[in-house]
This record gives C-alpha cells, structure tokens and sequence, in this order.
C-alpha cells in the first residue's frame, strides 16, 4: 500500500499531499501510543 | 523559479496539514477524553498565572467542562458558591485548602467532600449556641502545593476569617514544582500539548524513577523532606498566629489499595502534625483493600469518584470536632 501511495503521488505530481499524509500518520501513531500506554504518572507531572 | 514555486508550496501544504492535524485532534478530543488533554484544557481555560509562588490562580468568573463535568469559578476564584470575605458573627466558618482532588476534578461541586461536609455538618448543628451555621469553603486549585497553598492561605485565604482550616493533604504536596503554563504554543495548539503529553508518557514508562511510586517516595527522603518540613512549620505557625485551628486530612493515593506503598509518609505527616497537638484525620482505612479502580474518575484517571468523595467526608465527620477548643 505504502509503494500504491507513492507511486501515486510521484506518477501524478501530487507530492504536496506527502505533508498531511505523514501529519495524520504521526497522530495516528500517537493516538495509538495515548492509549496503550499505562497511567504510572504521578500527578505532578500534570504538564500543563 | 520553479523550485522557489515548489518550496512555497511545501510550506503551504506542511502549514495546512499541521492546521488540519489541529482541527482534527480538537474534534476528537471534544469526543474522547484524554486525562492530559483534559488537564490541558484546565490551564488554557481556567487558571492564569500570577507573579507570586502560587504561580496560577483560577480566572474568576470562568467555567469549562472538564472530565465530562462542568466547573465554575465563582468571582473569587474558587470552585463554590459565593461566600463574602467578611464573616457573619453567628457562622463557623471552614476553609478547606488543597489540590485537585480538593478541587473535585471529574465529580460535581456539590458532590465533593468539602460540600458533603458542609450539608452534614450543618445537619448535625445542634450543639452550639453561639454559631447558627457552618461554610466549609472549597478553595481547591489543581496543580498546588504546599509551598502554593501557603500562599494563598497568606494573600487570599485568611481574607475568609476562617475558624478553622482543614489541610487536604495529598502525597505530591511535598514537590516544588511549579508549573508554568505561560507557553505560547502549549496554550494555543492542542497538536502540541498533546505531542508533549505522549512523550512524557513514553518517558514515564521507560525511566523508572519517573514512576508515581518512586517519584513520591523520593519526595519524603532525607533533604527533601527536611527542607518540606520548614514549609509545613510555616503552614503551622501561620495559622498558629491567627489563633485557627488546623485539622489535617491525608487523603490516599488512589492507584493501588491492595499493595499501598505510601504508609510510611502517612505515618511521617501524622507523627509531624500530631506532635503540634493538630488533628490529623486518615480516610485510608475506608479504602484500603478495595479495588482502587472503583474509586477512579475515568478509566485513565485516578483521581477520586463521587463514591471516593463521600468515603472521605464520612471520615472526617467520624472525627472532625467542630467548635470545640482550637
């Protein structure tokens, strides 16, 4: 699938979509690791 | 000129992308909560910084729904009703200073225990001539500190005349770190608050001493707690001043009840407060060997339920001893 999409984006010059393909591919990744991983925080590390 | 053309381009397409990325992660969490990016909402929406060592106070007059609860401000910054610095003659006036989970973070206002107390306490009201009435104030701001509450107590708290104040002690309280919430894009982007709060969670995982349990430990060993104990004896002594009586509530680390690691430090707080002649109150044994994670706000935060806030004003009332001698 990863070489369909890039053959895709050079064949038709759609190199502009690379951006926000790899933006919502590292907030999937996130949102994947935000789930999975345990609640061992204290409090204190309340970050905001 | 074409490759300048192409280079203009990118950027435009990275800038809408991180745009669009924005978008989609505020539609989602308006959907999912995420204990952090709840927390975040906290600061952005209703804390601003102030110049002293509290370092934020509430925004008065604000409200946000936070944990799928919603939160007001009252116009003198505290989460409760309105209450006038002046104290009437006729009312036993109780101030209860502490963090979150004073605060009531997730539960609703009227649920949390300073309100439970004030319902009960004012139902049980037969014993005093002399005070027709009894305010348990909720001053709980997320976030605090001792080192924080005893500056609040110094600017704003003892404005309420307090007869008594009621120290809601939770195990961070001995840290001294103070949050600053002042950063451009952390208040701005959710992209970034949130990019943040998985790196800290990744780094939670993979560097133990981050981990709650030996975090807080360390807080109570030697230096540090030596250095702890002045602010304690400032806490104290203040309050000493003013003739107020102290009551200290050591409220459990709500992550494990089967195995609770944090006896000791209870033991430590006790032994400090008790040997001032103060009360010092320990709902722990209303917990302990229960499942914690049927005291848990969410599935991802443990901070106290609704069921945990009135465990805890039941605690207290078995001993709290209003209007006798300070």
């Amino acid at each position: 699938m990863v070489s369909e999409i890039w053959y895709y984006l050079k064949k038709y010059k759609r190199w502009w979509l690379l951006p926000l393909i790899l933006v919502f591919l590292m907030l999937g990744v996130l949102l994947f690791i935000g789930q999975v991983v345990p609640i061992v925080s204290p409090f204190i590390y309340t970050i905001f | 000129m074409e490759k300048k053309i192409k280079l203009f381009v990118l950027v435009i397409s990275v800038a809408i992308s991180l745009l669009a990325g924005e978008v989609f992660l505020r539609f989602y969490f308006d959907r999912y909560q995420d204990y952090d990016i709840e927390m975040w909402r906290y600061a952005v929406k209703l804390k601003q910084s102030v110049d002293d060592n509290r370092s934020h106070i509430h925004i008065p007059g604000s409200k946000e729904t936070l944990m799928g609860v919603l939160v007001i401000i009252n116009s003198k910054g505290l989460r409760d009703k309105e209450y006038s610095y002046e104290k009437p003659e006729d009312v036993y006036r109780i101030l209860v200073v502490g963090d979150s989970l004073t605060l009531g973070w997730g539960v609703n206002g009227e649920e949390t225990f300073s309100k439970i107390l004030e319902d009960r306490l004012n139902d049980q009201n037969n014993i005093s001539q002399k005070y027709k009435k009894i305010e348990v104030i909720n001053s709980g701001i997320g976030n605090y500190n001792t080192r924080q509450e005893l500056v609040f107590l110094e600017n704003e708290g003892l404005r309420y005349s307090p007869d008594e104040v009621i120290l809601a002690y939770f195990i961070n309280d001995a840290e001294n770190i103070q949050k600053e919430i002042n950063n451009f894009w952390t208040r701005r982007l959710i992209l970034y608050a949130y990019i943040k709060s998985v790196k800290n969670r990744i780094s939670f995982v993979v560097d133990e001493e981050k981990r709650y349990n030996v975090y807080y430990s360390d807080l109570y060993k030697g230096e540090n707690f030596t250095k702890y104990k002045g602010i304690l004896e400032s806490l104290d002594n203040r309050l000493r001043e003013d003739n107020i009586r102290l009551t200290v509530v050591i409220l459990p680390e709500f992550h494990d009840f089967n195995n609770y690691e944090f006896d000791n430090i209870h033991d430590k707080i006790n032994d400090f407060f008790s040997e001032k002649g103060r009360l010092v109150i320990d709902p722990l044994y209303m917990f302990k060997g229960s499942d914690s994670r049927s005291f848990w706000v969410a599935k991802d935060d443990p901070h106290p339920n609704a069921m945990a806030h009135k465990l805890i004003a039941d605690a207290i009332l078995k001993e709290i001893k209003v209007f006798s001698k300070k």
